[in-house]
């Protein structure tokens, strides 16, 4: 506790100093501004600024890039709260309850909600990979395909909970996700599914292609296509900036929740932002007393996760920062930063760079502090863009849009199948249809499948290898229970009226 | 005569307008320069290139831009340069699965001899023969005498069917005669996260994205794959000084232009890369990458060359294009 204590000391000493303050305040304030605008993500940012960083100390170029990264959370919530449009997956499920929340004027509290979520859910994880970040580092590397495999399963079936509407168009939209997430070359034969001899399809279709889609430009149609088109985002009166003290109350919950969903799931590689705040999304809307309230701006479906995105990112440096693995692209773009600055990556960065390892970790959490300063007053101006007369707005949305789209491949077939998706995406939404199932479908199936058939082929066809072990039997386990927990009520229910009818 | 008067002058100082639009054509370059790089950021690929872009930069003396175009393992990008205009702003850092594709696809949309103009081979790294520390071989003939032993039962890991860890694996498999299970992943970065963990226990790594695991110990590397030693690891043998005699892959990345750009132009990029590269060497070498920089006809031929070997092992791999 001692050595925990004087590590962060030490750390906090080389995060505090005028330069290394600096780079990070430019590193989140870039990441936020890259998280509001649609498309470009922080990968992309990073590699820009990549360069820049050979002419500055490793510390304070690790501490740019993990600010760009991180911060990109906290501006993607913005313009899903906003306009109904995710900057990235992980923004998406924010926008379920965050959006309906700005239409009934409740932008402020929103907002102001999921950056308090974020910057607990920061503070938290960042004392969480000071204490325990290299042991949970080797548990992750317990996770292979078979637990991978076995935790998505029990992800699905949490699903039901997702939909609204209909259990059949629910099913059919996973369905419709699964199909979407098909397309693409197949991982063990290398053959082309679907791709319809169009190069651009062969590596699938980008889940932010399809967001965007979905929901940005599929709100712009149903505003505009109604018997008159909306006047403004705003439907009633804007009711205070800040959340009241009962909001704070019911957030609390979600935010630890979300916080321990997010700070779980980060550390597995290839796992991300998206699927913890889908799993938050779920764990709430199961754990509240009136689950109907979800969808129609419950704080709930913003502050769990919201937390849950920001803990999944910072704990995604843990296994690049103590084994020298990456878990996703961003994590081996920073990984190569540190090669480049001759640092070889690993569990000895620990104790032969000590002032990079804490200095990035106290970093995290000034980073996190002044995001929080930033964004807060920045509320009322976001507000003030919801009055702003709608025929005016949507083009500058469908503008960025269109660029932002653009920005993330250099592809305009990205921007055309953003358009087939937006007005198939309405075709949906008269039908009666909703698209989480949709979203969440394309970005489990491919994963499952992947994961199924390589255990299948490491176990050489066994499929009592997801049985044999035990993290992996585990969660089979767990979906057992939650099986027979979900249809027990509707069996006791029949039962009832069997007695009645007696 | 007055009219003709008046108009001389008019037609004397228009003709003399002509030669400005053949100076406006100056020295090349005259504006910023972008290179393509066929993957996306934070890869291996990206990483290298905007490293030497700042010198390359210096050296052309024009600003230097990089522009990720991935997708299709690196169809897309070769195919936009190999469609662009010749007139060198736009330029190409091509991997060497460009000299691959032409054997694992049936269709491609440029010619990688005819639509592109080779101009230097940047770098080139061998691969690094690598197995999970749990595996209880040192050597590459412990390896063949493990997998004689068990066939059918080692797995190897690789980035996916067709890409270079694949095939490399694949030719070692055919020259030595040993039957091992195949787990295609989803790019080389996975593959050696489950290879770490001991979920698969053999992979044929690059050098960009092996080394560092090789140096700490989380792996263990049995041998590199070119035909001389790396100086990153000068303790490992050659494949080929190991016992698998003729065994000689490398990966390479080299700066191409559009075909049909000029001789100066290509000669004066060829001038600031190979400068560059002068540069930047001590730090490639400490990664096990080795600067080269030569000429534009020697590049030409090894990428001729390599498109041939590489359709060799293809076929001895069984791959069937798609």
């Amino acid at each position: 506790m001692e050595d925990l204590l004087h590590n962060l000391i030490f750390g906090f000493g080389v995060a505090l100093t005028l330069q290394n303050l600096m780079y990070c305040f430019l590193g989140v304030f870039l990441g936020t501004m890259i998280g509001v605008l649609p498309g470009i993500g922080p990968l992309a940012t990073m590699a820009m600024l990549l360069p820049l960083t050979f002419i500055l100390e490793p510390v304070s170029a690790l501490i740019m890039l993990a600010g760009i990264y991180y911060g990109s959370d906290y501006g993607g919530s913005t313009t899903s709260i906003l306009v109904n449009l995710p900057g990235e997956g992980s923004s998406v499920v924010t926008l379920l309850d965050g959006h309906p929340m700005a239409q009934q004027g409740r932008a402020g509290p929103a907002l102001a909600i999921a950056g308090m979520g974020s910057f607990f859910a920061g503070c938290v994880t960042t004392l969480f990979i000071a204490l325990i970040g290299p042991p949970l580092a080797n548990v992750a590397l317990k996770f292979n395909s078979p637990e991978y495999f076995s935790l998505m399963v029990t992800a699905l079936v949490c699903a039901s909970v997702v939909g609204s509407g209909s259990l059949l168009k629910s099913l059919a939209m996973v369905v419709a996700g699964l199909l979407v997430g098909i397309v693409g070359t197949d991982v063990n034969s290398g053959k082309f599914r679907f791709t319809f001899d169009v190069p651009e399809l062969t590596d699938g279709i980008g889940i932010a292609v399809v967001a965007m889609g979905v929901f940005g430009m599929t709100e712009i149609v149903k505003n505009l296509a109604g018997p008159e088109m909306t006047k403004t985002i705003l439907q009633g009166k804007i009711q205070g900036l800040m959340p009241r003290w009962q909001d704070l109350k019911i957030a609390f919950g979600p935010i630890l929740r979300g916080t321990s969903i997010g700070g779980a799931f980060g550390p597995l590689p290839g796992l991300g932002g998206t699927v913890s705040s889908f799993a938050s999304y779920m764990v709430e809307k199961k754990l509240t007393k009136d689950p109907s309230r979800f969808g129609k701006g419950a704080i709930e479906g913003v502050a769990g996760p919201e937390s849950a995105n920001n803990a999944c990112a910072q704990t995604t440096f843990i296994p690049m920062l103590t084994l020298g693995i990456p878990g996703s692209a961003s994590m081996a773009l920073m990984l190569g930063a540190m090669i480049m600055h001759g640092i070889t990556p690993g569990p000895q960065v620990m104790t032969a760079r000590p002032d990079l390892f804490w200095g990035l970790i106290a970093s995290m959490w000034i980073g996190n502090a002044m995001l929080l300063v930033l964004n807060l007053p920045l509320i009322s101006i976001w507000v003030k863009l919801l009055q702003v007369p709608y025929r005016l707005l949507f083009p500058i949305i469908m503008t960025f849009m269109g660029i932002g789209i653009f920005s993330l491949n250099t592809s305009g077939t990205d921007v055309m199948i953003m358009a087939f998706f937006g007005f198939s995406g309405y075709i949906l939404v008269k039908l009666g249809c909703s698209f989480p199932p949709l979203i969440l479908a394309m970005v489990l199936g491919p994963l499952m499948e992947e994961n199924l058939r390589r255990s299948l082929l490491l176990s050489n066809g066994d499929p009592m290898i997801f049985f044999e072990r035990p993290i992996s039997a585990g969660f089979m386990v767990a979906t057992g229970v939650l099986l027979l927990l979900f249809i027990a009520p509707a069996f006791r229910k029949k039962r009832r009226q069997i007695i009645v009818e007696d | 005569m007055r009219f003709r008067n008046s108009c001389c002058p008019l037609i004397v100082s228009l003709l003399a307008c002509l030669p400005s639009v053949a100076l406006a054509q100056g020295a090349y370059p005259t504006r910023p320069v972008r290179v393509i790089v066929p993957s996306s950021p934070g890869g291996g690929t990206d990483i290298l290139t905007r490293r030497v872009i700042p010198a390359f930069s210096k050296h052309l003396g024009q600003n230097v831009v990089v522009d990720n175009r991935p997708g299709a393992g690196s169809i897309i990008g070769n195919d936009i340069v190999a469609h662009a205009k010749p007139d060198g702003y736009t330029l190409l850092m091509g991997i060497s699965t460009v000299a691959i594709l032409p054997s694992t696809r049936k269709k491609l949309p440029y010619d990688a001899l005819t639509d592109l103009a080779p101009i230097t081979q940047v770098v080139a790294a061998p691969n690094i023969m690598i197995v999970h520390p749990s595996l209880p071989v040192t050597t590459i003939r412990g390896l063949i005498a493990l997998g004689k032993k068990r066939p059918g039962e080692l797995d190897y890991a690789s980035a996916g069917p067709g890409t270079n860890p694949h095939l490399v694996m694949a030719l070692f498999l055919n020259m030595t005669g040993l039957n091992m299970v195949h787990i295609p992943y989803k790019g080389l970065g996975p593959a050696l996260v489950d290879l770490i963990s001991g979920q698969v226990v053999v992979a044929s790594g690059t050098m960009l994205s092996s080394l560092n695991h090789v140096k700490s110990g989380r792996l263990r590397g049995l041998a590199t794959t070119g035909l001389k030693r790396s100086t990153a690891l000068p303790n490992l043998p050659t494949v080929d000084e190991a016992g698998v005699k003729g065994f000689d892959v490398t990966q390479w990345y080299g700066l191409f232009a559009p075909a049909g750009t000029s001789e100066e132009i290509i000669r004066k990029v060829n001038a600031a890369m190979v400068a560059a590269l002068k540069v930047e060497q001590a730090r490639f070498a400490a990664d096990g990458v080795e600067t080269v920089g030569n000429s534009p006809e020697v590049f030409g031929n090894l990428v001729r060359s390599e498109i041939g070997k590489w359709a060799k092992i293809v076929r001895a791999a069984g791959l069937e294009p798609r």
